[in-house]
Order: structure tokens, then C-alpha cells, then sequence
């Protein structure tokens, strides 16, 4: 497994039955509602940030990165989404790209063991502390807004993503901070490869919030700025090759994570970058694109360091840099997935390529992907 | 069956409205919930909170099976506010 | 399921249970928790951890006498919240249980996977009342709002125990999240890549699940909880943390370690219908997938531990998808929640630990303030006492909102080959 970047490498086609591919993909972010405004969006040079104290109330800095346009009602319809959160809506709705096409058809056959796996955080805070808020302020402490308390169940997302389309297989919410979108990635790899699953909605999100980010701004550490927060959800189709049902965008050889145990964030990503690059079986240098999560703070930084030193500086360069669409916290592994694949698509040069994401995490954890890049945009999988 | 309040009963018939994704306007106050409006039993506790939160009163939970549509949830909460 | 390329069972890495760690409201550490379990013990009492003025209820099942510096040792206390305090403590009690010391964990590959409904929401209650209170989120405490994200429950299980190496996910899957980590530490080991897996869950008293609970009238107005019974009026919220070493049995034979149980399989489903209420169907269907994962047939299960909250609709729901699988004459069916509470993601934790601890000691646990059998609970609850009973296999159910179901099969070690 040791193919020179030069070399052309296994096509489609070849690939053994049981590989992990990845065979759609879809993003709702600060760039926009779907994969083709995340697609445009990418690579421009400037921040996405709004002013979201005009609908949220008074926020520690008024500035955040939302997902533009994003009407719950107009997306989703009226019935059954008078309660509904934002988070859970987002996952809603890029599940709905994903299994149906343009003009609403199903897009991708399901049956009883199709999955789903959400990587959140905290589930929609804004839904769990406002219920707390009313509970302290309100006449009586259970004059809390009961329609509301499913929603504030941590793996409430998941769950309305499986009811909304029928997905009886496992269902899964993980919370990992900024790994999320990778642990999310490697708990659908090794449940396809216990035959659990037939193949996967697999994605991770955020929503942004005067209660996140207030939070966020109080946890800062002394010294540090408040993080510029933003928002969204990417997600997959994981299918493995021999059963796939739609063409192979990327391989996923490996997803690894540990645990930053002794406070040296640049450490912990060197080796997880390491041991990812061994499982996978490829050479630093065969790394052709690679996404770091540019978290705010030390650990970002630690980051990028990490980065630099191991890997060819081209291969940093190819991504544009998440920065712009802010600190999407939860779902920021699975939006640098998502760019990953967003360039490949408008590059012809990818297939084939090595492709790497990684993620650090105030908490510890440390995450790192590594894809083989199989498609070009003519042969994507849903538009 | 205590004398129905107007403003009361519009007030409620815009709780359950709400809380049913209907709008008021062409909810009957006939309608069953359940049968007719596609609501659950999750719905009716939604809105027995809020109609418990709008008058600071407080309903028992048995008293949810009666809560069947608009006239008879007005009832419920005529009972438990006393008026 | 034909189309599954799952290895058969008889090819696949096997898995056993070597180390157990438990805080309960019944007893902390192995010996009490059996005894309580034993004799049956009742974890409610008053509420200490938040004000229950304005609700007429104010029980729940809280761990008594807690002492964290007893078992947490590399963590700052600060760092971590109520629940996190006792998901470090089960993890170092289970993998001192096991014998297994920092030098032997140290790098070694593993997985450390804990379950959770609400994680930190105690600390997130806290940091609101503050802002509710001065009117001013600036105020609310760094040193809380730096520990509420659900994925430090894991993480700081790796810093506890010293182990870098680590894939640490918190799996949030609400009250059946605990199985759900077992099941994905079963799945760890036996894909070839790890041979050890930290698993299980934790969850703390909290205002947040109280009151919703109690809004959804699924909380009980009595002092105590009465699965299966014709008058059971809902859950009392419980606490605690169940933390299971899983290990390769080729690691466990090596290193001559005590093996408590086999994890023989497990099965997932999702309901897909209604995102509070319990689904017949979707259970049944969990179950199934869990017999079939572990390779045992129905009449070789010699007591279920249910899910058994004890709310009306649970309680008949549960019932009727363990007749569907197992027709009239179901194996005996208990529900610790009537001793322990709704521990929540710890729930199916403590429920695997009690299940591997009969297994072990040779007796089924009871379901306790049982008076009548609801004819709509058509099991055998095991009522009040204890049985000895010479255990086998013991299936563990769980059940969460959001429709998520996953059910856990244990058996004794060396009955199967």
C-alpha cells in the first residue's frame, strides 16, 4: 500500500467489498442551505459572519456564522415543527438531501437496518436551558413548555431524522465536542462491519444559540478571545463498496482518535495523524489535501502546528480554511469532511489522492481521518 | 357544565392551536383531538401545560382522557380554575 | 439479516466481562451493590441535590455517602461534574476489579465508551439558576460551563486511568445509552482492533430530568417505584454510574483474569414511530436482533432484567414485545428501577453489572414494592425477595425517547464453545 502520488491507484471498481466508502454528501452551513452554496461558497476569502444578536437578544459579541435562510416551517413544512429545534432540523433536513432527490423522490433504498449516527454535543442547549430558565422563573416550577421536552433529549435529532424516513436500524447520538463528526464516522464504519447495518446516515451538527454562545464565552480560558461561533450540519451516506447503491466519492481507510491525556494538544494530534497514516497504510507526504478544524484557542493552534510539521504544506493549502464559517463546534469534523469532498469534486487531479481531516477538542479528544478521494465531480453522487 | 366565557374559550381554542400546528380560525371546537386531529398523548399534555401556565392553575394528569377536544378541555380547565 | 456479512457466531473474537465497577443508590462497590441487589433495597429518599420546593414530589434515588477522593486520583475534581465524579469513580473501581494496573492500561489501544441521558445538566442547571439569578449570564461560573460538554465523560475517563491510546466516545442515547456503550465495546474487540473496551454509563440527579419527567406525568406521586404492578404510577429519578471492563477472552486467558460473564451479543432498533412513547414493535424487534447477534435461543434465557420503569405505558408495552418473542410462559422478568430508581444512562449499565453479579453469585434479583401484578404485565416479576437460581443466560433491556432500543445478552463463561 505504499502508491506513490503519482501513480494511478485502484479505481471504483476495485475496490474489496468490504471497503467503507463514502457515496453521498451534503452540508448545510454558514455558506448555505445545501452542498452546492457550501461547494460556492468555499474559498471565499471572507467571513460569513453576520450580526445574530438581532434574532437571538443580547449575545457576548454580536457576531456569528448562521446558516443563512434556514426557516424551519419553509423547510420542513408546518405540521409537527411548532416545537421543533434547531438542531434537530438541520439534521432533518440534510437527511432529507441525502435519501431524496431534487424533485422529492426517494433517492437511496432503505430497509430495516439502514442507520443513523449523529455526533452533538449537547443536543439543542438552547431547547434544554430555556426549559431550565422557565422552570426558575415561571409561577411554578413545572410550568415548563412540555411540548418541548422530547426535544431537549440529547438524542432527540436522531431519532425525528429516523421517524421522518423510516429508518428502523441502529440510531445512534454521539458527543464528542469537535471530534464528533469522526467518532460519528468510525462508530457507523464498525457497526457496517459487524453487519448491523446495511449503510449509513452518518453526520454531525450544531446550532447556534445566545445560550452556546454565552457558555462558550464564560468557558473561555483567561487570555483567550470568545470564540466566533458558527453553526450547521454536515452528513454521509456510508455505504460498504460491495452492496453500495450509488457511486464511491471516497474511501474511508481510517479514523482514529485519542486522548490529549497530559495537556499537549500538539502531541496527541502528531501521533493520532501517525497512527491514522498507518492504519491506512499511506505516507505523510502521499497526503494530497488535508483539513484541519481550526479550532479557536491553544488547541487550534496546537493543531495546525502538528499539521505543518508533518504533512506537504500543498496539501494544507488545498483546502480552504474553515475560519470563515466560524467555530461550528460539533459539527466541525463533519464540514471538513465535507470540504474535503467539495474540492475534489472541482478537482480532476483528486482521484485517486489522499485526503486527511483531523480534530481537537477542548475536552481531549483528538480525532483524524484519512480518505482515498475516488471521484471527480461528473461521477458525484446526488446533485 | 359551568357557563362558558367567550374570551376564555378563544384563548383556549388558541392553545390547543397552537399546540396542534392548526391554526384557530378553522379549528372546531367539536374536533377530537385524537381521532380527527392527529394529536397523541404527548400533544394533550402539552396542552394542559400550557392552559395550566396561561391561568396559573393546576390540572391533574387524570383528568387528561377528558381533555377530548375543544369544548371539554375548556371544562377541564373551568374545573380546576373554579370559574 | 441473510445478507449480513457478519462473521458466523461460532468464528467470531469472543468477549468476556472481567472487571465491574458500581455507584448506586443501593450500594457502592461490588460487595454492597450484591448485597443490596440481594436483599432487595429501596434507593429512594428526599431530595438533597436541588430544591424541591412548589412539586409534590420530592424523592428520588440519590448515592449516598459519595466520596469521590476514595477512587479519583489523576482528575482534578473540578474538572469533571456529578456525573463525570462517578463515571471516574465506577472506571477505576472496574479496572482495579479487574486487576489490571496503570502500567498494563498505559498506551495499549482500547476503547472507553460511556453512556449518558443528561450528562452534566446539574452543572448546566446551575450556571442558569446563576444567570436567573443576578440577570447576567456573565456571571455564571467558567469552571462549570467548562465541563458541561457530554464528550468529557469519556475523555476524562482516558485521563483518569492514564490512557492515551483511547477512541473515547459518550454515547447519548438517554436511558438505554449505557447497553448502547457495551454493545459498541463488544463490536470494538470483536472487529480484531482492540482487545479492551471501558464501558458503560453515568448519569446524576438532576432538576432537568426531574421536572421533565414529572411535566410528562411519567413521575410517580409515591415514595417509591412498583413495576409490573396494577397500581405502579411512574419512575422516581435515580443516579449512579456502571463502568464494565470488556476484554478479548484471548487477553483475559493470558493475563489469568476473573471472568465474570461472556458478552454472547446484543441487537439495536430503532422505532422510527413516536419520539416519547414506547413502541411494541421496535422492542420486540431489539430483542430478536440481540438472539439471533448472541446465537441463544429463546428457551435458553433464564431471566430478563427489563427496562421496567414502572409507568404505565412502559411497563405493558415492555410486557407485551417479551410475550412476542417468547410466547406465554416468558422467563422471569425483573425490573431493578423498583430498587435503583431511573438511573438513567447509567440504568442498562447497572443493569448488565447486576446481570453478570447473578450470573456469578447465583440468584436473581428482586422487583421490590410489588403488591398486584398487572394482568396487562403478564410476567413473572420475581416479587420482593430474591431467588437463588443457577444462572446462565441473562438478557438486559433498555429503552430510550427518540425510539432507541438496545438489548444486551450475557452468559456464563465456558457454557458455550
Amino acid at each position: 500500500m505504499s502508491t506513490a502520488v503519482s501513480e494511478a491507484v485502484a479505481p471504483a471498481a476495485e475496490l474489496s467489498a468490504d471497503q467503507l466508502v463514502i457515496t453521498g454528501w451534503t452540508a448545510l452551513s454558514p455558506y448555505g442551505l445545501d452542498r452546492a452554496a457550501f461547494t460556492a461558497g468555499l474559498g471565499s476569502a471572507a467571513s460569513t459572519a453576520v450580526d445574530a444578536s438581532q434574532v437571538t437578544g443580547t449575545l457576548p459579541s454580536p457576531h456569528a456564522c448562521l446558516v443563512p435562510g434556514f426557516d424551519i416551517k419553509e423547510l420542513l413544512g408546518k405540521k409537527g415543527t411548532g416545537k421543533l429545534d434547531r438542531l434537530s432540523a438541520l439534521v432533518m433536513v440534510a437527511s432529507d438531501q441525502l435519501l431524496r432527490d431534487a424533485d422529492g423522490e426517494v433517492a437511496l433504498e432503505t430497509d430495516e437496518l439502514t442507520g443513523v449516527v449523529v455526533g452533538s454535543s449537547m443536543g439543542s442547549l438552547e431547547t434544554i436551558t430555556e426549559g431550565m430558565r422557565q422552570s426558575l422563573t415561571n409561577a411554578r416550577p413545572f410550568y415548563v413548555d412540555a411540548g418541548k421536552i422530547p426535544v431537549g433529549t440529547l438524542n432527540h435529532a436522531a431519532g425525528a431524522c429516523a421517524i421522518r424516513h423510516g429508518l428502523k436500524g441502529p440510531n445512534t447520538t454521539l458527543g464528542g465536542g469537535r471530534v464528533s463528526g469522526l467518532l460519528a464516522l468510525n462508530y457507523a464504519r464498525r457497526l457496517l462491519g459487524q453487519g448491523r447495518a446495511s449503510s449509513y446516515l452518518c453526520g454531525s451538527a450544531e446550532e447556534f444559540s445566545a445560550a452556546h454562545a454565552w457558555l462558550e464565552h464564560v468557558a473561555v480560558e483567561r487570555g483567550e478571545e470568545s470564540p466566533l461561533l458558527g453553526e450547521g450540519c454536515g452528513m454521509f451516506l456510508l455505504e460498504l463498496a460491495g452492496r453500495a447503491q450509488r457511486p464511491a466519492l471516497a474511501s474511508v481507510l481510517a479514523v482514529e482518535s485519542r486522548v490529549d491525556i497530559d495537556d499537549d494538544p500538539a502531541a496527541a494530534v502528531t501521533a493520532c495523524v501517525r497512527q491514522a497514516l498507518d492504519r491506512a497504510g499511506v505516507r505523510a507526504e502521499e497526503v494530497w489535501a488535508a483539513c484541519p478544524s481550526a479550532a479557536p484557542g491553544r488547541s487550534g493552534r496546537a493543531e495546525s502546528a502538528a499539521l505543518d510539521a508533518l504533512l506537504p504544506a500543498e496539501a494544507l493549502d488545498r483546502v480552504p480554511t474553515m475560519a470563515h464559517i466560524g467555530d461550528t463546534s460539533a459539527a466541525a469534523a463533519s464540514l471538513q469532511l465535507a470540504a474535503v469532498l467539495a474540492v475534489a469534486e472541482r478537482d480532476p487531479a483528486s482521484a485517486g489522492r489522499i485526503a486527511l481531516v483531523t480534530a481537537v477538542d477542548r475536552d481531549g479528544g483528538v480525532g483524524c481521518a484519512v480518505l482515498r478521494l475516488l471521484a471527480p465531480a461528473a461521477n458525484g453522487g446526488a446533485a | 357544565m359551568t357557563t362558558v366565557v367567550p374570551d376564555r374559550l378563544t384563548r383556549i381554542r388558541e392553545i390547543v392551536a397552537e399546540n396542534i400546528d392548526q391554526d384557530a380560525s378553522e379549528l372546531s371546537d367539536t374536533a377530537l383531538f385524537i381521532d380527527e386531529l392527529g394529536a397523541d398523548s404527548l400533544k394533550l399534555i402539552d396542552i394542559l401545560a400550557a392552559i395550566e401556565m396561561e391561568y396559573s392553575i393546576v390540572i391533574d394528569m387524570e383528568e387528561l382522557p377528558k381533555m377530548v377536544n375543544v369544548e371539554a378541555t375548556y371544562q377541564v380547565a373551568a374545573a380546576a380554575a373554579g370559574w | 439479516m441473510s445478507t449480513s456479512p457478519s462473521p458466523e457466531v461460532g468464528d467470531r473474537r469472543r468477549v468476556v466481562l472481567t472487571g465491574l465497577g458500581a455507584i448506586t443508590s443501593i450500594g457502592t462497590g461490588l460487595a454492597e451493590y450484591t448485597a443490596g441487589l440481594r436483599a432487595g433495597r429501596n434507593g429512594a429518599a428526599e431530595i438533597t441535590r436541588f430544591d424541591t420546593t412548589g412539586f409534590d414530589q420530592v424523592h428520588a434515588c440519590e448515592v449516598p455517602d459519595f466520596d469521590p477522593e476514595q477512587w479519583i486520583r489523576n482528575v482534578p475534581l473540578d474538572d469533571v461534574g456529578q456525573a463525570g465524579q462517578f463515571a471516574l469513580a465506577a472506571a477505576r473501581m472496574a479496572v482495579e476489579d479487574a486487576g489490571l494496573t496503570e502500567d498494563e492500561l498505559g498506551d495499549r489501544q482500547s476503547v472507553v465508551s460511556i453512556g449518558t441521558t443528561d450528562g452534566e445538566s446539574h452543572d448546566l442547571d446551575r450556571l442558569i439558576a446563576m444567570d436567573v439569578a443576578a440577570g447576567d449570564p456573565e456571571v455564571m461560573d467558567p469552571v462549570l460551563a467548562r465541563r458541561i460538554n457530554t464528550g468529557r465523560l469519556s475523555t476524562a475517563v482516558a485521563r483518569e486511568l492514564r490512557m492515551p491510546n483511547v477512541e473515547a466516545n459518550t454515547v447519548t442515547t438517554a436511558c438505554a445509552a449505557g447497553n448502547y456503550s457495551i454493545g459498541y465495546g463488544l463490536d470494538s474487540i470483536r472487529s480484531g482492533e482492540t482487545d479492551l473496551a471501558i464501558c458503560g454509563g453515568a448519569d446524576a440527579v438532576c432538576r432537568k430530568a426531574f421536572v421533565s419527567f414529572y411535566r410528562l406525568g411519567a413521575l410517580t406521586s409515591e415514595d417509591r417505584v412498583r413495576p409490573f404492578d396494577k397500581n405502579r404510577r411512574g419512575i422516581l429519578t435515580g443516579e449512579g454510574a456502571g463502568v464494565l471492563v470488556l476484554e478479548s477472552l484471548e487477553s483475559a486467558l493470558a493475563r489469568g483474569a476473573r471472568i465474570y460473564a461472556e458478552v454472547l451479543g446484543y441487537g439495536l432498533s430503532c422505532d422510527a414511530n413516536h419520539p416519547t412513547a414506547p413502541d411494541r414493535e421496535g422492542i420486540a424487534r431489539g430483542i430478536r436482533l440481540a438472539l439471533d447477534d448472541a446465537g441463544v435461543k429463546q428457551d435458553e434465557v433464564d431471566f430478563i432484567s427489563a427496562h421496567g420503569t414502572g409507568t404505565k405505558a412502559n411497563d405493558k408495552t415492555e410486557s407485551g414485545a417479551i410475550v412476542d418473542v417468547y410466547g406465554d410462559t416468558p422467563p422471569r422478568t425483573v425490573a431493578l428501577k423498583s430498587m435503583l430508581g431511573h438511573s438513567m444512562g447509567a440504568a442498562s449499565a447497572l443493569g448488565a453489572i447486576a446481570c453478570a453479579l447473578s450470573i456469578e453469585h447465583g440468584f436473581i434479583p428482586p422487583t421490590i414494592n410489588h403488591v398486584e401484578t398487572d394482568p396487562e404485565c403478564p410476567v413473572d416479576c420475581v416479587p420482593n425477595e430474591s431467588v437463588e437460581a443457577d444462572v446462565r443466560i441473562v438478557q438486559n433491556n433498555s429503552s430510550a425517547f427518540a425510539g432507541n432500543n438496545a438489548i444486551l445478552i450475557l452468559g456464563k463463561y465456558g457454557e458455550r464453545v
